[in-house]
């Protein structure tokens, strides 16, 4: 462990923002991952713009073999090689910038960049190429070309590796004290993301290996086992997207109203929830398998699964009470919402978080518990209501969290003005609405019965709507690739042209109605009383689980209608 | 720690929520009998659909009356039809189905019903469904089977 023990010859400058040092190394790393990243979502929701007007069966633009091959490459850069790459970036942002610290292995790090670019090539290079029709979840014993999994294992053993030199960094930035007290929030988030992808990468291997090996035709994997494993990657990987999410909102209340969480330890207990509880939660993949039992399922997904939920009902409460006490303490105490009337909605970091909050749990966290109890899932496993949850989860939630911070991060860590600030003061509400209309959408075909991953339904077979919402999806999509196109027009415009600046305070996008005032942090640990209590937020959440429990119950009503008991 | 006094609250109602969610799914498990597909029985993929299994009967034997108005019903499912797919019944028949596949891993739904599972090689899936409408009922595969997944799916037909 040389390495560890020579600091002297990392490279650093000092942020002018906040006077922390930022080690060169780190900040090229940071940048490769991020703009990487972002060229896997551009290339995804590329092929979105194309599925969508495939499944709008009057337009079925593409033939079946190119649907089901761009479906496969959709769900592979999107789920994982869009997010994971810019989790990397997140991962040493966190360990390093925030911390004031070092990044250790910043040779080791360039290897995990290059094995997940690689792999992340071969894997799109062999769909492309017509030889792994299989999906994203490439069910044994359906086989690919043993490219795509060997592409598949070099990202994850990739990302592994960046995820270890990540928990070296923070361990050795502990040991040289470059921080005081414990670890900052965001990067407490991002140990727990950083844990979970341990064991779902490991999972995925357990999964992929033997599938390679099937491929290869030196054994023969068993189905049933290859689902258990790809679910503990497969979902898994999910939760890490969810951990960084949460780190991600949490620094976003913080950048733009300068909101700290009343009660941390809590929002802390919620990410150790996180990390127990959400493994097992993965089998609600498999709740109408035939080879599990009663038993088996119930525990996995109520009960444990359920902590997780808690976890997630947790932050839903602690970020807006954050926002409303930091809001309350810079006068905004009119009534119990003249602190949500005087947020800053025109801040694109701000709203953002709103949407993404709003649709992360209104729509994917309602549906995704629901649709994940036992006994309902026989009336949504593999309809259209799945991919409507997890868009709404995955892309409304985590994408447009991403999108968010990303303003931030180009003047601290590519020194460049950010470009266009009226377009990114858009941008969310249109990216974030053309979501919300595709996960709704699709919501309501899976309700009419219509399957999942499917070229083309009989529409005589279903009710007549079916074919509308179809195409009412095909619109969503559009919005959204048009508010994905005005991020990706901003960040080029901001990375690859101007001079390079420091900037000397953390910059908001939009000029600020209200100023953020040294009163708004709250003094951590103590109550928030009288006209700084967050009673706004107490209505909102209870709102909130109103709906939840009437969507719920409301299904359990859908499933009796169904089920006929004798 | 300290906990604010409104958060406490509303964590605890939220605790006390998602334990009558998780309540529900043992209550109408063990006291309504609605339960999922569970464990039933193995099979070889590869001898599945030779005789003496009832998946290697004649495709019109394996709809079988067992007494009036019941039903069982060997569905194999393969690469990209099901056999049988088409299946009549008389109204109110009680049908249970038994479901494997010979190749690779598909799906069961029959539309607008509680009858939706997965159909893995080596196990068979099976759930009963009591047909009091007549009409006819789709039954597709929802688990993509490769690129000829969309033209898999077949009919019951309950007759008046």
């Amino acid at each position: 462990m040389a390495a560890i023990s020579a600091p002297a010859q990392t490279k650093f400058r000092t942020c002018p923002v906040t006077a922390l040092k930022v080690d060169l190394a780190a900040e090229k790393l940071i940048k490769a991952n991020a703009v990487t990243a972002i060229v896997f979502l551009a290339i995804g929701g590329l092929f979105a713009l194309l599925l969508a007007f495939t499944r709008w069966q009057a337009v079925h633009l593409l033939p079946a073999d190119w649907f089901y091959r761009l479906l496969t490459a959709h769900g592979l850069d999107m789920l994982v090689v869009w997010i994971v790459f810019f989790e990397v970036a997140g991962l040493y942002f966190g360990g390093t910038v925030v911390l004031n610290a070092r990044l250790v292995f910043p040779k080791i790090a360039w290897l995990a960049f290059i094995m997940m670019l690689v792999g992340a090539l071969l894997v799109n290079g062999i769909v492309l190429a017509g030889k792994a029709d299989v999906m994203f979840t490439a069910y044994a014993p359906l086989v690919a070309d043993p490219i795509f999994y060997l592409g598949i294992i070099l990202f994850a053993v990739g990302a592994l590796v960046a995820v270890f030199v990540f928990f070296a960094t923070i361990v050795t930035a502990k040991k040289e004290k470059t921080y005081e007290g414990s670890l900052p929030l965001f990067t407490y988030g991002l140990v727990a993301a950083a844990i979970i992808a341990t064991y779902a990468l490991l999972s995925g291997a357990l999964a992929l290996v033997p599938a390679l090996l099937t491929s290869l035709g030196l054994m023969e994997v068993d189905p049933a086992y290859y689902r258990n494993l790809f679910w503990g990657f497969g979902h898994t990987a999910q939760q890490i997207n969810l951990a960084a999410m949460v780190a991600i909102w949490y620094a976003l209340a913080q950048i733009t109203v300068g909101a700290v969480p009343v009660n941390e330890k809590l929002s802390r207990f919620a990410f150790i929830l996180y990390l127990l509880a959400i493994n097992l939660g993965s089998a609600h993949h498999l709740l109408v398998d035939p080879g599990y039992s009663f038993a088996w399922k119930t525990f996995n997904t109520s009960y444990i699964m359920y902590l997780a939920v808690l976890g997630s009902l947790i932050h839903a409460f602690s970020i807006p009470a954050a926002v409303e006490v930091a809001q309350r303490r810079k006068g905004f105490t009119n009534g119990l919402f003249g602190w949500l009337r005087k947020a800053p909605w025109k801040e694109p970091g701000f709203s953002a978080l709103v949407v993404s909050m709003m649709i992360f749990g209104w729509i994917g966290g309602v549906t995704g518990v629901t649709i994940g109890t036992e006994q309902i899932n026989m009336t949504a496993h593999n309809t259209m209501r799945l991919p409507g949850h997890f868009h709404a989860t995955v892309v409304a939630g985590t994408t447009l969290a991403f999108m968010g911070i990303t303003y931030y991060l180009i003047p601290l860590i590519f020194r460049k003005p950010l470009k266009f600030p009226r377009v990114a003061s858009w941008q969310p509400y249109v990216y974030g609405g053309g979501m919300l209309i595709v996960s709704i959408f699709m919501i309501a075909a899976g309700l009419m019965g219509a399957p999942r991953r499917n070229w083309q339904i009989n529409l005589a077979e279903y009710p007549g709507a079916t074919g509308l919402m179809f195409a009412i999806i095909a619109f969503g999509a559009t919005i959204a690739v048009i508010g994905g196109l005005m991020f990706l027009w901003i960040v080029l415009a901001s990375v690859f042209t101007g001079k390079q600046e420091d900037a000397n305070r953390l910059t908001l996008v939009m000029k600020q109605e209200n100023p953020l005032v040294e009163d708004a942090l709250p003094n951590v640990g103590k109550e928030a009383t009288g006209k700084y209590a967050p009673s706004g937020t107490l209505v909102i959440v209870f709102v909130f689980l109103m709906f939840f429990v009437v969507y719920y119950f409301s299904n359990w009503w859908l499933l009796g209608r169904a089920w006929i008991i004798r | 720690m300290h906990i604010d006094r409104r958060e406490r609250n509303y964590v605890i109602f939220t605790i006390i929520l998602i334990t009558v969610f998780a309540g529900l799914v043992m209550v109408s498990g063990f006291a309504y009998g609605i339960q999922v597909p569970e464990p039933f029985m193995e099979v070889d993929p590869n001898t599945v659909a030779t005789p003496p299994s009832p998946w290697g009967a004649p495709v019109d034997e394996r709809v079988r009356e067992l007494a009036p108005n019941k039903y069982e019903a060997y569905i194999l499912a393969q690469t990209w039809t099901f056999l049988p797919n088409r299946i009549t019944v008389p109204v109110g028949s009680t049908v249970t189905f038994y479901v494997t596949s010979k190749d690779v891993q598909h799906g069961f739904n029959v539309q607008q019903t509680n009858v939706n599972m997965m159909v893995v090689p080596g196990e068979v899936s099976t759930l009963t469904l009591t047909f009091d409408e007549p009409g006819e009922y789709t039954f597709v595969c929802n688990e993509y089977c490769g690129v000829g997944h969309q033209t898999m799916y077949g009919t019951v037909v309950v007759e008046p």
